[in-house]
């Protein structure tokens, strides 16, 4: 009699282990899907839209930047003083100013309106053979420094003599 | 004795298939709860991106592109074409006309600002500004869009730099 009971004891305490079990189980399965949830849905959006704009944003800010007019030089464009500034003997003056000068101030104040304002993080390198250091080099937030960040980069080319070419850089990092 | 036990181990059955129900449905709940956020971030997303299509693609317009000697520039507008066309697209929306109707349908409840950035004024103010369309809704739905342009001037054929702003509107 006594055996019995004590098996019958033994099977309760069998059941019940059995069905903390489950529940364990089932509360682990939900909880991997609610961070799966989360994360599938909550990483990428917005990611995409944001890649797309700052690829167009950086693009279109090379292109636009380069061909405007320069009125502190005569009304060159920025391209053709990054071109006098990128070569090897500069020989642009623009009223006592050398190209590399007006250029840098033009690329800054361009820079200032449009993406400083706008508080995005950036990294403008514009470099040329003939320098050993950059012509120009602008960044805000670090961005350019962190390898791993996400990044968006878009570039220009500038022709300069003897087929060298001018390399302008812009990377725009994602917040 | 038995009974009573067998009762007991019941209910437990009972109130953990319960508590497990109840794990199930708020599971479903929370998640159902994320897809709609990111459903609507996905719209959101979505617009955005054809406002920046659209946005890139104002200045290939053949209202305000700048034509240089037959050839068309890159994301370029042409300041003439800007005042022009600013002045008989807000004119044309207070007629109602079938001018103003062909660019609602393109632009919806929108507003799209020309600003000059470069070169700059001593007084930021005295920026030149052209509110291309403005047709307000109630709030805005997207980010404000911003695409560096380059302003072309006819008269003193001069390139400035300058930046069109676009909002889409409720």
């Amino acid at each position: 009699m006594i055996s019995m009971i004590s098996k019958n004891k033994m099977r309760q305490k069998k059941s019940q282990l059995e069905i903390i079990g489950v529940t364990m189980i089932v509360v682990i399965v939900i909880i991997a899907m609610l961070i799966a949830t989360v994360y599938k849905f909550n990483h990428p959006v917005g990611k995409v839209q944001k890649r797309y704009w700052n690829r167009e944003l950086a693009t279109n800010l090379l292109i636009a930047m380069t061909h405007t007019n320069v009125p502190e030089c005569n009304n060159l464009t920025a391209r053709d003083l990054l071109q006098d500034c990128g070569s090897a003997i500069p020989r642009l003056n623009c009223y006592d100013h050398v190209s590399c000068e007006v250029v840098n101030n033009t690329i800054f104040d361009i820079i200032n309106k449009t993406l400083i304002e706008q508080q995005i993080s950036f990294d403008l390198i514009i470099s040329s053979p003939f320098k050993e250091e950059a012509v120009t080099h602008i960044n805000n937030y670090d961005c350019g420094q962190d390898v791993f960040q996400d990044q968006e980069q878009a570039f220009e080319l500038v022709r300069l003599e003897g087929n060298y070419i001018m390399e302008i850089n812009l990377t725009l990092c994602m917040d | 004795m038995i009974g009573k036990k067998s009762q007991m181990q019941m209910t437990e059955s009972v109130f953990v298939v319960f508590i497990i129900l109840i794990i199930i449905v708020m599971g479903f709940v929370i998640y159902s709860k994320f897809q709609e956020s990111s459903i609507r971030d996905n719209e959101r997303m979505l617009r955005n991106i054809d406002i920046i299509k659209l946005a890139n693609r104002i200045s290939s317009w053949p209202e305000l592109e700048c034509s240089l000697s037959g050839t068309e520039r890159f994301v370029c507008l042409d300041t003439l074409k800007l005042d022009i066309l600013g002045d008989f697209i807000n004119k044309s929306s207070d007629s109602d006309t079938y001018a103003f109707n062909y660019y609602y349908d393109l632009l919806k409840e929108s507003k799209i600002l020309v600003t000059e950035v470069y070169p700059p004024l001593a007084h930021r103010e005295n920026q030149k500004r052209w509110i291309l369309y403005y047709n307000p809704g109630e709030t805005p739905v997207t980010d404000s869009i911003l695409v560096p342009v380059n302003l072309y001037n006819p008269l003193s054929e001069t390139f400035s730099m300058g930046m069109l702003e676009m909002q889409i509107y409720d």
